[in-house]
Order: C-alpha cells, then structure tokens, then sequence
C-alpha cells in the first residue's frame, strides 16, 4: 500500500525502515518520525537500597519478552538487592503510573518486538535506564539512557552495572518529544 | 559550496574538498555547472530544484542517514542528489541498507595544521601555566559546540554535553583528579553543568551569557596546542557524521575514548570506543591508573595520517569522477506535492568535461492553514495525542474524512492481531504510517 499510494512512508524507527527497506518497500519518500509515549511523564522515585526491576508482559494488548526468560530473570535477582514487577497493565496511563514508581527496566528479547519498542520508549518517558538485548532495535531508541547485553548469560552482570549508576544513566536519557513528532508531521503537510 | 562562514566544521569541510579538488574539475558558477558538490545538504535544499535540473549532484553525508532521514526537509534532497559521499563505515552500511547511491571519500583532515606536539612542548607548558591548569591534574576536554544555539541553557542532543558532565562527575567522585579543558563557541551548557557538579574546568575563550560564535572560534593552530595540553580527548556523542576531533586527536597522538559513531570507528582503535558511560569511565580509570591508552597512539596516528590527508581524499575523488556516468543526472521528476527553499547564497560550483541533459523542477510551495486528515480503523495514544498537538498549533484536523482540500492524510495502519500470523496490506512494514503529501491526489487515490 506504501509504494502503490503513499507519496511519504513514515517509520517509528531506524530499524524498521531498514527492514523495510530490504523487504523492498522503497519507492515512496521515506522519513522517520519517533513515536513518543503519550501519558504524562512523572518524576522518576528517589532509589532507596533496594532497586525496583521492571519488565513488560505486554504492551496494549501485545505480548512482550519471551516469558520464560522473564521467570528466569525473576528467579535469579537478588531479593536483598532488587524487587521485580511484571507490567501488565493494558491501559497506557496505568502502565506509566506503574513505571514511574519502578528504577529501572529490563528490555527482554521474544514476543512483539515493535510492542517491546514502545514498552521502552514509555519505560524512558518515565526516567527509567533500560537494559536492552545488544541485537535488538531497543538500542536506538535507549541510546546513552541505558546498558546492552548479550545473552542470559551477561545479563546479571550488565544490570548491576546499571544498577551502580542509576542516577548517571537516568540523566543521559533523551527521548523526542511529541512535539518534535507534530512539528515533523506538520512538515510533510507543507 | 556548503560551508557555513564561521570557520568551523563545515567550513573546513570546504575548504579541504575545494584542495582535494586540485586537477580534478573546473570551478564554475552554478548555472555552468555540469556537477554540483555540496558538503552540506542544507544547502542543496536551499536552491530551487529546477536550477539543478539535468545536473549530477554530489552531496556529503555531514551526519548518518539514521539521523538524517529524521529530518522531513531532508526527503526533498535524497531524490536530488545522484551520489552520496560517504565518509565512514557507518555512513557506508547505512547506505548499502537504503541502497543510496554512493561513493566513499575518506573523511578529509589538514594533517599540516594539526601535528604532535606533546606536554613536553616548551608552548604547551607555557600554555598550561598561563590557563592555571594544575600541574598534577588529568586533563580532559573536546572542541565541540555544545549548547543549542537557540537556547545556549539547554545542551546540544547530538554532542552529548550531558553524558560528558555525567562522566567527569563519576570520575571525580571516585577521587580521579580530573580537571576539565573546554574551548570554542557554545559551551555554555556544560560550563553550567561542571559547575554545578563541581567539577572543575578552564575554558579557553571570554565567557558570555549570550552567543559567542562570532567570539570564540579558536585559530586551528591554536587547537592544536589544546590538544597537546589534553590527557584525554572525550568525545560523548549521540550521533556523527565526522566529528573531526576523533581525526584531530588522532593526530595530535592525544588519546581518545568515544562512543561509537561517525568516523571513530574507522579511526581509533577498538578499546577506544564504549558504549555506555559505566564502560567510559572504566576505561579513563585504567588510563588513568596505567597508562594503557598509550598503546593506541601510534595505530591511530598512522591511521589518519595516511588515509585521511588530501592525497587519499584526491584519489578517492579522481575515482569517483572517473565513474560519475554511473549517477543519474537529477531529472526534475517528484513525488512530493511540496517543495519549498529559502534564499540561496549562489554558491561557487563544480564543472566537469560532461554535459547533462535537463529536467522538470517544481514550483515553491507557500505554507499556510493547513488541514489534516487522521484516517485509522482505531484512534491509539499516539493518534490521539498527535490530534491535539497539531490542533494547538492552529491545524483543521479531520478523523477519517476523506475529502478534497485536504493538505496531508495520516493514514494508520491497523496493528496486528497477536492471536494471528496474519499480516493487513498495511502492516508490510510494521511501526510505518502512510502520509499522503498532496490533497488533490491523495484525495483522488482514495475515492478510487
């Protein structure tokens, strides 16, 4: 439909055009306009001694992360260090409210990853540094807000490394604003 | 053509390509021009296309396609440009993924301006004690502009003037005696920041609340000495198309960590780049403690020297106009309804031993109230949110009407169902939203 009608084909990220790109959806104009979270961005909580782990189950009514890594990953956090909450919420204003009492969040590889790039994007609009899987589109949007790991195996390991500097890593976040999104639709109008 | 007049970057970016050009081509008004080369795109967009109908033009990618293409302006100009010059490896692989045309010319750099000189040198010691840099201290710093012009409180995103502050206060908090070198224009963000994180700093230049770009545009040679007093070169950016300090320091045989972008992955070694500050600061405090950054000077060193001097970036641009028959001439054809440029300088372009044939251009178009339709099977958030955006600045904005005098459709496509592995026409690229630039023909496509 992009090619046959659309004189310009919008992508929420760089990862997404590309893979269109090799799909062979390319005759259009291409841009790229992120797609911020919508509800409203609350102060991130002061961090205690232990760290509060967030993760998504879902994100609207699309499934992500692979679940059994997500029980894997709560099975092996230290209790005397970190407390894990699954976000379950379908509601985009009950997910950020949930979010915004957590510290940081855990990108997980498996399920809808386009879901699973928007669970981080409003993760990051709540202040929280995201550890993301190293081959993901997550990268691009975590950017300097965050630490990329591996495998399961490197996992732990890069969230302690997270963990130690929460407060550094929650101010290099930087995420578009929705008012960078309406001033680059309102350029394609012109 | 491209530069920007402040005696900065992109001005230097000129002036080594006009060097590099040296027996290549003729210089030629742009009228007479069979090839045009801009190291900016900005300027491209600048001239009414129909002024570069049935010309090759040659463009530098000043930043990678990832950043640019985030840029609407920028559509206008990727269907103009025949061939892009791709100055890294990045920008090279992001090229390849799109299938942009393009040609890889190294990232060019005066290798006569910026030379060793180390802080043994009687003018960098001199320097060193004239700025009232502690003699036991571990000096870091880098040469950027590092605040919005628009706003100079508020810090440059691409620069990362944010993630530098963050890493210099992690350094001193663990008890490294860092002290931190800043010069050129626009540093006020990260003057402010230092200070409040107590960090201290020099800044070589007069300190102004207000814009210092005409002010505090250091002479290169100068630069140089700077780099000589560095212990570190820190580069912190979110995005690159050079920068040119990876290439300065470099060099200069001052060390350098930088985060992986533009042209330090050609550059510098690989235990030079991280990737997230924690790995920065790890490797600034083993630099510090052992000095294992030492060993990555003479690699880099060689590394600029020879593939980066005016005699690579020649070759690089005699190869490319031995094949520039294989970049189609810009034919004046466009997709886009919209075309709009502000003035132009007229700039001084490139004429080679061929000549090109013609095309169609396209009329300017006048911005003026505009009026857009949502059309969606579902109104998400983001939808919702973009409405109201747009409405507060003055847009008509229409849900699912599909009608004449329309400026622009949004069209959405339905997400899919995770109950099913069936993709929608729409969903082909998943994450996309179809904009139709044109009313009339939008409109039209539509009622068919």
């Amino acid at each position: 439909m992009n090619r046959r009608v659309a004189a310009t084909a919008v992508f929420a990220s760089f990862a997404t055009l590309c893979a269109a790109s090799r799909d062979g959806a390319g005759s259009s104009d291409q841009v790229v306009i992120a797609e911020p979270a919508v509800a409203h961005e609350t102060p991130a909580r002061a961090v205690d001694g232990i760290q509060k782990v967030a993760v998504a189950a879902r994100w609207e009514d699309r499934p992500c992360g692979d679940p059994g890594l997500r029980r894997w990953l709560e099975a092996q956090l230290d209790p005397g260090r970190f407390e894990f909450r699954c976000v379950d919420a379908v509601e985009a204003t009950d997910r950020m409210r949930e979010l915004s009492g957590q510290d940081l969040f855990v990108a997980l590889p498996g399920g809808d990853e386009e879901a699973g790039l928007r669970a981080v994007t409003e993760a990051l609009a709540c202040r929280l540094p995201v550890l993301y899987p190293r081959r993901s589109a997550a990268g691009e949007v975590v950017g300097l807000g965050g630490v990329a790991y591996e495998s399961d195996r490197d996992m732990l390991g890069r969230l302690e490394t997270l963990a130690t500097h929460l407060s550094a890593f929650r101010r290099c976040i930087w995420l578009p604003s929705m008012g960078d999104a309406v001033s680059a639709y309102l350029q394609l109008a012109r | 053509m491209g530069a920007e007049g402040w005696g900065w970057a992109l001005d230097e970016q000129e002036r080594l390509a006009r060097e590099a050009y040296t027996d290549v081509v003729d210089f030629s008004s742009l009228g007479e021009a069979e090839v045009v080369h801009s190291v900016w795109w900005e300027r491209i967009a600048a001239i009414p296309p129909t002024r570069l109908e049935g010309k090759r033009v040659l463009c530098n990618l000043d930043n990678p396609p990832s950043f640019l293409l985030t840029l609407p302006r920028f559509r206008h100009v990727r269907r103009v440009v025949s061939c892009w010059i791709a100055r890294g490896r990045e920008v090279r692989e992001q090229c390849e993924a799109l299938g942009l045309p393009h040609h890889f010319v190294p990232y060019p750099f005066d290798t006569r301006t910026f030379f060793p000189m180390g802080h043994d040198d009687g003018t960098v010691r001199a320097l060193r004690t004239r700025l009232g840099v502690p003699p036991d201290a571990y000096v870091i710093g880098n040469f950027h502009r590092d605040s919005e012009g628009a706003d100079l409180l508020r810090p440059k995103v691409q620069k990362g003037a944010d993630v530098f502050g963050e890493i210099a206060r992690l350094l001193r908090e663990r008890g490294h005696p860092v002290h931190v070198l800043l010069a050129g224009p626009r540093r006020h963000f990260l003057r402010r920041r230092l200070t409040a994180y107590r960090v201290p700093y020099t800044f070589v230049g007069r300190i102004m609340a207000e814009d210092d770009l005409r002010e505090n545009v250091l002479p290169r040679s100068e630069l140089n000495h700077l780099y000589g007093l560095l212990d570190l070169c820190l580069v912190t950016s979110r995005w690159e198309g050079g920068p040119s300090s990876v290439a300065e320091a470099a060099a200069t045989r001052c060390r350098i960590v930088s985060t992986r972008v533009g042209i330090a992955l050609d550059i510098l070694e690989p235990r030079c780049l991280y990737e997230d500050i924690a790995e920065a600061v790890a490797l600034i405090e083993e630099d510090i403690a052992t000095g294992s950054l030492r060993s990555t000077l003479d690699p880099q060193h060689e590394r600029v020297r020879r593939g980066h001097g005016r005699e690579a970036v020649h070759e690089a641009l005699r190869a490319l106009y031995e094949r520039i028959t294989d970049f189609a001439p810009f034919s004046g054809k466009s997709r886009s309804a919209g075309w709009t440029w502000s003035s132009a300088r007229e700039p001084v372009l490139v004429k080679v031993r061929r000549k090109l044939l013609g095309g169609l251009g396209r009329p300017p178009s006048r911005p003026g109230r505009e009026v857009i339709s949502l059309v969606a099977a579902r109104f998400d958030p983001f939808l919702r949110a973009l409405a109201s955006g747009l409405r507060a600045r003055g847009v008509t904005v229409l849900a699912n009407e599909i009608r004449a005098g329309v400026n622009l459709f949004i069209v959405s496509p339905p997400c899919r169902s995770p109950a099913s592995s069936e993709r929608s026409p729409t969903s082909a690229s998943p994450g996309s939203r179809i904009a139709w630039a044109s009313a009339a023909r939008g409109a039209a496509r539509i009622a068919r």
